[in-house]
Order: structure tokens, then C-alpha cells, then sequence
């Protein structure tokens, strides 16, 4: 039985049909993510899968249920900041625990395991208010932590939030929610880049899907670098040739240029066996390549528009 | 009972440490009550003049609790609505009703502690009630009654104006225009014909003059309200609002298309 199973789900709000006869499914315990552009109907699905909102047509089942029978299962975080600014983080998580059945002493219990979870033992008693973006949504988080919740459910759950809070958050929900089954919706390349798997969708179709690697190989983007010795020798190339992932050295105006499977373990290879045979290296530059350039060359679009 | 709890308990903190909230429900009928008291009934009869204060003392009660339900309410609502938690609540196993009840025992906890801070400056300042048990127990229930009405009328404006400031804006508006429409302010006697019929049937006033008779004096009123046909009216229209908004909220209010 799959943690999430969609198929040939169609949404329409008046005439826009804003999902396709998408099919996918997602493992239990896996980490699935949704990259797509604002409007491509992925918030949309979210919510379906939330129980939030109905599909016009098709089948979604939550560990073999509909979504309105699997709401004890399901964690959703909404885009929006839900929690209440004129509650504490303790306050406002007691309130998520009330809703979802505890009683009081079992409540305050499970509410100060969350916080410790999430890191905000020490703002507990702090008004929501006075928190900054990053830790709201840590306390958000710890909503969809609760016992019993399987299937976690982030709609963008970063939005608003700079790089290092963004990275503090997905360190957290690996930490946190590992061994639930995560559905992260995401229009950040580097986000999804955590998950196992990943769906792009395009205006409501599933237009590709894979482990990033995979993603990146299947479309021919891969990892380069860029090497020049001032020379261009027979050796060289040689030695590059050792390198490349199976497509050719290129030779370009200045020197050469390969694409690579692993470019932190044979930059300081190619630079050692480079040196060893005596031809000194002037520049080396890697480029990576992202799932913003999957997308980019599956749709014809950035991911950003 | 438990999801009822937290939701009353988290209504309660948000309307408490709402510094705008206590100032327009508790502090503002508060200063109504010593310009009543001072200023607009300073000509009462000596005699009758503790149970004018009373009634004062009644008419800012109902003024505060039409405040608290027609803009506090729909004001919590559509905050509520616009930080995305009526998404998060849809997706968890929760029922409307449970949360709308557990907001409305939250405002009636709330009117209530109010309408006890709001009598006790009334004794200071020298209202004497008529306290029979009868009466008491009557008039408590047209409070709660009215609480009840004016909350519905707060649900259904919250359920159907989505903006925060539009929300709030429209229920003061609404509730300040229909008090003084309807004399819940000034005197009965000073209200035309026609207003002084609306008075006698709108719930709000209607309650007011109720309790205003029950605990103070008919003078004060200006009329009795004693009979069965307004005294059913206001009952029966007050519970319809309450029922209707319960209706349209459960219906409307988590629909997120």
C-alpha cells in the first residue's frame, strides 16, 4: 500500500482546469517533493491530498483512504503563518493538542517534547508575535509532529524566510519527521534537492519525475568543470579522460572542459594527477547544475516565473 | 469536549490580551457610564435616581456585548482566516461546530466577566438594582440571550467579509448605527415613532429594555416590555440569528474554494 496514491486527478474552478490527470505515488516513509512555478496547481494538489479542498475527478488515497477519513494521519502546514501572534509557542501548541484530543497533563507532556524538538524550549513562554519568521514556522512544524500524524504535508513551508532559516528548517523537518512520509511542495530548486524523490508539474501536468540525479541525467544536464593549464597536451586530455562520466573532454579555447558524476571527490584528483605529471593548473571552475535547469529544459520555462 | 475547551480557552487569551478589545468593551462603556451617570442623567428624578443609574449601568452592558459580538468576533475570525488556520483546522479531525462553540462560550465568558466589572463601577458610582431572584435570573438569561444574537450576528459578517479591517469596521458600524437607532444609548423617549417600534423589536434593545425593567425602574425604560409578543419576538429572532449564523458558518466559513 502506497502513503499517497493519486491517479488521473483533474481539478477545475469555473472553466481554468488547474490539474490534469496527474498520477503519482509516494512510499511510505519516503521523501517526495513537488517543484513547480507559482499557478502550476501545485498548492492546489496539497490541499486535495490535505482533505482541504475536493477533487473534480480521479482517486487520492492517504494510506488506502480517502483524505477525509485520513485527517488523524495527515500534518499539514499551509503557506500561510496559522499560529495565533497573541498566544505563546507553548500556548498556541496546546491548542493544536486540545484540538487533536489530548487531555491537559498528557498535552503539556507531549507539547514540551515538541518544543524541545523544534529548538524552542527557551521561547516556549514568548508571544508568538515577538518571533522571528524562522522560528514561527519551527513552532508550525512541530504542529504536524504530534503522534499518530503519518503523512506530513508543507505547502512551501520556507516562503518568507532567508537562506539560513531555510536551511535551519529542512536540517529540522530531516531531524523531526524522518520517519513519517514528507510531501514538501517547493518552486526552490535547492529545496528539493533534500528529497528522494521529486515531481515537477507544469500548468497541472506531471511533466517529469526522478531522484535529482537521475532528473539531471535523464535531461543531459550534468556537472562541469572547466580546467586551464596554458597548454593544450595530449596528457592531459588524457588524464581528463579518467574523469568524465562517459561523454567527451571538450576542448575549448583556453583548455578543457568535462562533465563529472562527483565534482567535490575529482576536482582535487584531477588537480593532484594533473600536478603529479607536471602540467600546472591556472583556473578550474566547476558549475553544477540544478533541478531550476531540469525544468528549465523540460518546459521551456523558469521555475521562477 | 476537549477540542471545545481549547478553543474557548485559545478565544479567551486572544480577546484578553487585545488591549484595543478591552478598551472598546470594558473601558469605553465604562467612561459612557460616568457620562451617563454625570452628564446625560444628571436630571433624573433624586428619588429614582439609583435606578436610573442601574439602568445606565444595564444599557452599557448591552453596549459592550454588542461591541464584543458584532466586531470582536468577526474581527477573531477573519485574523483567523487570513493567517490560513481554517486550512490547517480543515485538514485535522475537527468539527465546525466544536470550534464555532467553543468561540462562542469564549465570548460569552468574556461578556460576562465584563458585564460584572462594568455593574460593580456601577454600585461605586451609586447604582442600586432591583434584585429579586426572579429577576436576576431572568435578566441573566437575556444577557446571555443577547450575547448569543449579537454573536451571531459577529459569525455571519466574519463569515462573509474575509478582509480583517472590513470585518471589524462593518460590525462597529453596524452595531454603533443600530444602538443608537434603536435607543440602546439615550433614552426611549427621545426616539421618533417609528424608531421607538424598531426599538421594541430589535433583539439587542429589546433584551436591554428587559433587563433594564427587570433590574431597575419602567421610568428608566420608558415603556413595558413585558408582554408575551415582544418578549417571544426578541427570544425567537435572537435564536434564529444564533442558528443562522451557526448555519452559514459551518457551511461557508472552512470552505476554501
Amino acid at each position: 500500500m502506497h502513503a499517497i496514491e493519486v491517479k488521473k486527478l483533474t481539478k477545475v474552478y469555473g472553466k481554468n482546469q488547474i490539474l490534469k490527470d496527474v498520477n503519482l505515488s509516494v512510499e511510505s516513509g519516503e521523501f517526495y517533493c513537488l517543484m513547480g512555478p507559482n499557478g502550476s496547481g501545485k498548492t492546489t494538489l496539497a490541499a486535495i491530498l490535505a482533505s482541504v479542498r475536493e477533487q473534480t475527478e480521479g482517486a487520492v488515497e492517504i494510506m488506502g483512504m480517502p483524505p477525509s477519513g485520513a485527517r488523524a494521519l495527515i500534518g499539514y502546514m499551509p503557506q500561510e503563518n496559522f499560529s495565533s501572534p497573541s498566544l505563546t509557542g507553548r500556548e498556541n501548541l496546546l491548542y493544536f493538542a486540545g484540538l487533536l484530543g489530548y487531555r491537559k497533563q498528557k498535552a503539556k507532556e507531549v507539547t514540551g517534547d515538541l518544543l524541545k524538538k523544534v529548538g524552542l524550549v527557551t521561547d516556549a513562554d514568548k508571544l508568538v508575535s515577538k518571533y522571528s519568521g524562522g522560528m514561527r514556522k519551527r513552532l508550525e512544524l512541530a504542529t504536524i509532529l504530534f503522534e499518530g500524524i503519518k503523512i506530513l504535508i508543507l505547502d512551501e513551508p520556507t516562503t518568507g524566510l532567508d537562506p539560513t532559516a531555510r536551511r535551519n528548517f529542512f536540517e529540522l523537518l530531516l531531524r523531526a519527521g524522518r520517519s513519517s512520509t514528507i510531501f514538501l511542495i517547493t518552486h526552490i530548486g535547492t529545496d528539493a534537492e533534500i528529497a528522494d524523490r521529486i515531481g515537477l508539474i507544469d500548468n497541472g501536468r506531471i511533466a517529469a519525475e526522478g531522484t535529482p540525479d537521475e532528473l539531471k541525467k535523464n535531461n543531459n544536464l550534468r556537472n562541469a568543470i572547466t580546467v586551464e593549464t596554458g597548454i593544450m597536451d595530449n596528457g592531459i586530455l588524457e588524464i581528463l579522460n579518467k574523469f568524465t562520466d562517459g561523454q567527451n573532454v571538450i576542448e575549448t579555447e583556453s583548455g578543457y572542459k568535462l562533465s563529472s558524476d562527483d565534482i567535490s571527490e575529482d576536482i582535487p584528483k584531477i588537480i593532484k594527477e594533473l600536478d603529479s605529471r607536471g602540467f600546472s593548473v591556472k583556473r578550474l571552475e566547476s558549475t553544477t547544475s540544478t533541478l531550476d535547469d531540469v525544468f528549465y529544459k523540460l518546459t521551456g520555462r523558469s521555475v521562477k516565473d | 469536549m476537549i477540542q471545545i475547551n481549547a478553543v474557548f480557552i485559545k478565544t479567551l487569551k486572544e480577546l484578553y490580551r487585545n488591549k484595543t478589545t478591552i478598551f472598546w468593551t470594558i473601558v469605553w462603556p465604562v467612561i459612557f457610564l460616568f457620562l451617563g451617570v454625570f452628564i446625560f442623567y444628571r436630571g433624573a428624578p433624586q428619588s429614582q435616581a439609583p435606578q436610573f443609574r442601574a439602568g445606565i449601568t444595564v444599557s452599557m452592558i448591552v453596549f459592550s456585548l454588542m461591541l464584543s459580538g458584532f466586531s470582536t468576533m468577526p474581527g477573531l475570525i477573519a485574523i483567523d482566516r487570513a493567517g490560513g488556520l481554517f486550512l490547517k483546522l480543515r485538514s485535522m479531525p475537527v468539527k465546525q461546530w466544536k470550534d464555532i462553540l467553543g468561540r462562542i462560550l469564549g465570548l460569552l465568558f468574556y461578556v460576562l466577566i465584563s458585564a460584572i466589572l462594568i455593574i460593580l463601577i456601577g454600585v461605586i458610582l451609586g447604582a442600586r438594582f432591583n434584585l429579586t431572584l426572579s429577576g436576576v435570573s431572568v435578566s441573566l438569561g437575556f444577557l446571555i440571550l443577547a450575547t448569543l444574537g449579537a454573536a451571531g450576528a459577529g459569525i455571519i459578517i466574519g463569515t462573509f467579509i474575509k478582509n480583517i479591517n472590513g470585518a471589524i469596521i462593518t460590525g462597529v458600524g453596524i452595531s454603533v448605527v443600530s444602538m443608537s437607532l434603536a435607543g440602546v444609548t439615550f433614552p426611549y423617549s427621545f426616539l421618533p415613532g417609528a424608531l421607538q417600534a424598531f426599538s421594541r423589536y430589535y433583539p439587542f434593545s429589546s433584551s436591554n429594555a428587559v433587563i433594564s425593567y427587570l433590574l431597575s425602574t419602567q421610568e428608566f425604560v420608558g415603556y413595558n416590555p413585558m408582554n408575551t409578543f415582544q418578549l417571544s419576538f426578541t427570544i425567537v429572532s435572537s435564536v434564529l440569528l444564533f442558528i443562522i449564523s451557526l448555519i452559514l458558518y459551518s457551511k461557508f466559513c472552512w470552505k476554501a474554494d
